[in-house]
């Protein structure tokens, strides 16, 4: 072995590292013989002891004991912004889901009341738009809607039907009827509110 | 707190990170010490020491996900957080005193040193301690850490690589040609201390 290769391993054989048997022979053999890579490997062994006194003296230090203090500190006061937040977006979360299910209800409503009226209006606006119609067209003659109720006027949704009476039934409105045709059918109109209650009647000749 | 300090570092780091204080604090203390040393050897400045202590523990608290389990130990990962931190603060204070190093006689007065036992064997290695961390502290960046990671922390070539992020090969050299470098310079003051008593 000569100097070149002998600082090669010096240090590998001053830290114990695993090296080639052989290898560490020949370089203490080196170092036997060769007073400059002698002195390199005493220099070596000096550094080592003085790094083996360092650890000893280092081994019993540690961070003071504030920073420990103040890290845990800030760890609970992380601990407290993260809850803070996660209540937050538990409350917005309520929120929107109640937001929203108001809305889905109010659309529910309007839709529900833009519906066309049940199959009774259904049918009876049916026959009111054939009355309005014929009134239009001046094919017949309506007298005015008589009350049958002292009920004040119907609010909610009315609907008319047509509908045969006996032509006597005039006589209780006290409407002119030919004595002769007293048996005879006469047509009217029914106005109904929401309940069905009949709240008018008007006469169609 | 006795069944935390039973589990693996990754697995005490999953729970902090879920709001369990008390593996934080296990975390803390089975991790503080090494950290600690390795700022203080880097820098050789107690408070600079202390600082990324706090800021390599603080960073860990806001940013558990940083951390890949795959990509080595945690130990390594903190290691690797102080070794930035430690260049960021010396670079911002590039007139720093080595403070740590004045402090190595472990706070002992000079005529405390002198009463002690065996005072010249004692005074002998002090010396040789501290001159240690003064030349440590005069190396290049590169050589230092290695130096630090593989001698003062007693890590493999594997491990110290893993933390510096280069070659296996690369710290075996750096170590190498540091440790020539320290060799020479305690060779040399030893030469002058005996030059000085002849």
């Amino acid at each position: 072995m000569n100097c070149t290769e002998f600082e090669n391993v010096v240090v590998a054989i001053v830290r114990d590292e695993v090296i080639d048997a052989a290898a560490h022979r020949e370089g203490m053999a080196h170092a036997d013989s060769c007073a400059r890579c002698a002195h390199r490997l005493a220099s070596e062994r000096m550094l080592s002891d003085a790094v083996a006194a360092a650890i000893a003296d280092d081994a019993a230090k540690q961070a003071p004991p504030h920073v420990s203090k103040m890290l845990l500190e800030g760890f609970r006061e992380r601990r407290i912004a993260g809850q803070r937040r996660r209540r937050a977006w538990v409350r917005r979360s309520v929120i929107g889901a109640v937001a929203a299910m108001l809305l889905i209800g109010s659309a529910l409503m309007l839709r529900k009341t833009a519906e066309p009226p049940v199959v009774r209006g259904a049918v009876a606006a049916t026959v009111d738009d054939e009355a309005t119609g014929a009134a239009e067209t001046g094919d017949e003659v309506t007298t005015d809607f008589i009350p049958l109720s002292y009920d004040p006027a119907p609010t909610g949704t009315t609907s008319v039907v047509r509908v045969q009476l006996p032509r006597e039934a005039l006589i209780a409105f006290g409407l002119p009827v030919n004595e002769d045709r007293t048996e005879d059918l006469v047509q009217a109109d029914l106005l109904l509110d929401e309940d069905g209650l009949t709240r008018a009647v008007r006469f169609v000749e | 707190m006795k069944v935390l300090t039973n589990l693996a570092d990754d697995e005490l780091l999953r729970l902090a990170g879920s709001g369990a204080e008390d593996a934080f604090a296990t975390l803390y203390e089975r991790r503080q010490a090494a950290v600690y040393r390795f700022a203080l050897q880097m820098s050789g400045s107690s408070s600079i020491a202390e600082e990324v202590t706090q800021d390599v523990f603080m960073m860990l608290l806001r940013d558990s996900t940083g951390y890949d389990v795959s990509r080595g130990a945690l130990a390594s990962y903190l290691y690797g957080i102080a070794r930035r931190l430690v260049w960021r603060r010396l670079a911002q204070s590039r007139s720093h005193f080595p403070l740590a190093v004045v402090e190595s006689e472990n706070g002992r007065t000079p005529e405390q040193l002198v009463a002690l036992p065996c005072v010249e064997r004692d005074l002998a290695r002090d010396e040789a301690v501290h001159a240690l961390r003064r030349a440590v502290l005069a190396l290049p960046a590169g050589y230092r850490e290695a130096v630090v990671l593989c001698d003062l922390h007693e890590m493999s070539y594997a491990e110290a690589a893993n933390v510096l992020g280069c070659a296996i090969g690369t710290v075996r050299s750096r170590l190498h040609r540091a440790r020539a470098l320290l060799a020479e310079r305690l060779a040399a003051r030893t030469s002058s201390t005996s030059r000085c008593l002849v």
